[in-house]
């Protein structure tokens, strides 16, 4: 869905920043896995320490938190893509242009659904050799 | 509406967001770190509601078990808790009177899921890195059967009386079926990719099993074993109860923020109902009258009537997943909270719905200056400065692996 969105913003000037939080151990390698898996390329960020979550007050995932050009922080949650949406084009205004979500809705889960299915087949191949 | 039995009740204080120095409080200036109450935890986008006429909650302990706590269980027959820490691969045995770590069980790569077979005092958890089935036994406090599954097992449920454990095989796709007593995989039904969580209901002979990346939910006859309908949801569903007495399924969508509600015999959707943020976690109370819903993306426990009404908002630990009621005490919840590698106990109050909803208020966050923040890039290893975005809008989206 983030990626999603990270394709679609390309115009519109607006980054997405992904930070990862309370892995336990192997941070790095199970971001990286994630990512790998999820088709994630943009900005990945690893809290180990849980320093953005503590100083936000933010207390689940997936959380967004969306962030004015001020640097002022315009909303917390939006975790669902009809919410993450709504608040982007807010924090975007009139004049920012985000791009239209494909006709199947705002969110193409059948395709996230059928590359995860690849790359989990694929793991299930691995396992069994 | 059934009332749940009653237990004494320990006034609580009163925490008020505003007074602990949030957004417009007299000395917010709008840039510092966040002020939040440490006492009870606060779930960034619900209102904390402690008063004494309020009360819909008590918190009564949050004990620390281990890393990415994601399945909990209660041993009826000692009263103990077993927490799945999948990260730990580890299931913590938890005094339930005491509320501390008795005992540490080393178990397979990545436990998830865990459920209890009280006839034999058998603890099973769900190895999803192993591909496997640990068997617990309870007494002699130690792992004394491993029974393969299919590839990736993340959710299970028994089924006492068919003698039955169902194992749903999120990258196999697949559910499997083990005897309970002779420890064998019996069977496998072919389910949908991301089978996980299972729920059986024992009147109609039904089982089942939710497909998180499929998104659907796999109806399987329980004698036969073969796959009478199949029903699609609406996104990520990792959770399932069912209704002892009406048959009806309640299903947690994660990735819609949705309880779906389905007519068991015609498997047809009745309502899908709002919850706050990423439900991960499901529990039916013991008089079923009410769900229990662990919002991962909340940090809370939310309460809720059968028809969606939200009757109140519990704040746990962070990133909440399993949930489930003690048997021995039905009023008390027990929580694995993933992000804070903890369990916490809370307590419903509630006789029935409450007269004032749950009112939603802003994320305590919202309006203030973002923090400087150094963190280091996942690909390059290099340290970023948030202020590198300063003065264009962007998008902070936390995740987790698990």
């Amino acid at each position: 869905m983030i990626e999603d969105l990270r394709r679609r913003a390309g115009r519109s000037g607006l980054e997405i920043i992904l930070v990862d939080v309370w892995e336990g151990t192997g941070a790095f390698k199970e971001a990286r896995t994630f990512c790998e898996l999820w088709g994630i390329e943009g900005t990945v960020l690893v809290d180990e320490a849980g320093q953005l979550v503590e100083q936000l007050g933010i207390r689940g995932v997936p959380t967004n938190v969306l962030v004015d050009a001020d640097g002022t922080v315009k909303a917390v949650g939006a975790s669902t893509p009809r919410e993450l949406e709504a608040a982007v084009r807010e924090l975007l205004g009139p004049d920012g242009s985000l791009e239209e979500a494909r006709p199947s809705g705002d969110w193409h889960w059948q395709t996230e659904a059928e590359r995860i299915e690849e790359q989990l087949s694929l793991r299930a191949s691995r396992a069994a050799e | 509406m059934s009332a749940l039995p009653d237990e004494s009740a320990v006034a609580v204080p009163v925490v008020e967001l505003d007074a602990l120095g949030g957004p417009g409080g007299p000395d917010d200036d709008g840039t510092g770190p966040l002020p939040l109450p440490t006492v009870v935890g606060t779930g960034p986008s619900c209102r904390v509601d402690l008063s004494d006429e309020g009360r819909s909650y008590r918190l009564v302990g949050e004990v620390e078990v281990g890393l990415d706590p994601e399945g909990v269980v209660v041993h009826a027959a000692t009263g103990r808790i077993y927490v799945a820490c999948s990260r730990s691969n580890a299931v913590a045995v938890v005094d339930a009177d005491e509320l501390r770590v008795v005992a540490t069980i080393p178990v397979g790569g990545e436990p998830i899921d865990i459920a209890v077979d009280e006839q034999t005092g058998r603890v099973f958890t769900a190895d999803a890195r192993s591909d496997q089935v640990s068997v617990i036994d309870a007494d002699a406090g130690k792992v004394i059967a491993t029974v393969p599954v299919g590839c990736y097992p993340a959710g299970l449920c028994v089924d006492v009386r068919g003698r039955r454990l169902y194992s749903g095989d999120a990258a196999g796709s697949t559910m499997s079926v083990i005897d309970l007593d002779r420890l064998e995989r019996i069977g496998v039904v072919d389910a949908e990719l991301g089978a996980g969580a299972v729920a059986v209901d024992p009147e109609a002979g039904r089982v089942y099993c939710v497909n998180f990346v499929a998104s659907s939910v796999t109806v399987v006859d329980g004698e036969t074993l073969d796959v009478t309908a199949t029903l699609p949801l609406l996104a990520g569903p990792c959770a399932v109860a069912v209704h002892p007495r009406s048959g009806e399924i309640f299903i947690a969508d994660s990735l819609a923020s949705t309880i779906t509600r389905i007519d068991g015999r015609s498997v047809e959707k009745i309502a899908e109902m709002a919850v706050p943020n990423a439900p991960v976690g499901l529990a039916m109370s013991a008089c079923g009258d009410r769900l229990y819903v662990g919002n991962r993306g909340d940090g809370t426990v939310s309460v809720m009537g059968l028809d969606g009404a939200e009757w109140s908002r519990i704040p746990v630990g962070a990133a909440p997943g399993g949930v489930c009621v003690d048997p021995l005490r039905p009023r008390r919840i027990l929580v694995a909270n993933a992000g804070s590698g903890t369990l916490t106990v809370a307590e419903d109050l509630l006789d029935g719905p409450p007269p004032a909803p749950v009112l939603p208020t802003p994320h305590p966050m919202v309006g203030r200056k973002i923090p400087r923040l150094t963190l280091p890039d996942l690909w390059s290893r290099e340290l970023r400065d948030l202020g590198e975005w300063a003065g264009r809008k962007y998008v902070i989206n936390v995740f987790a692996s698990w």
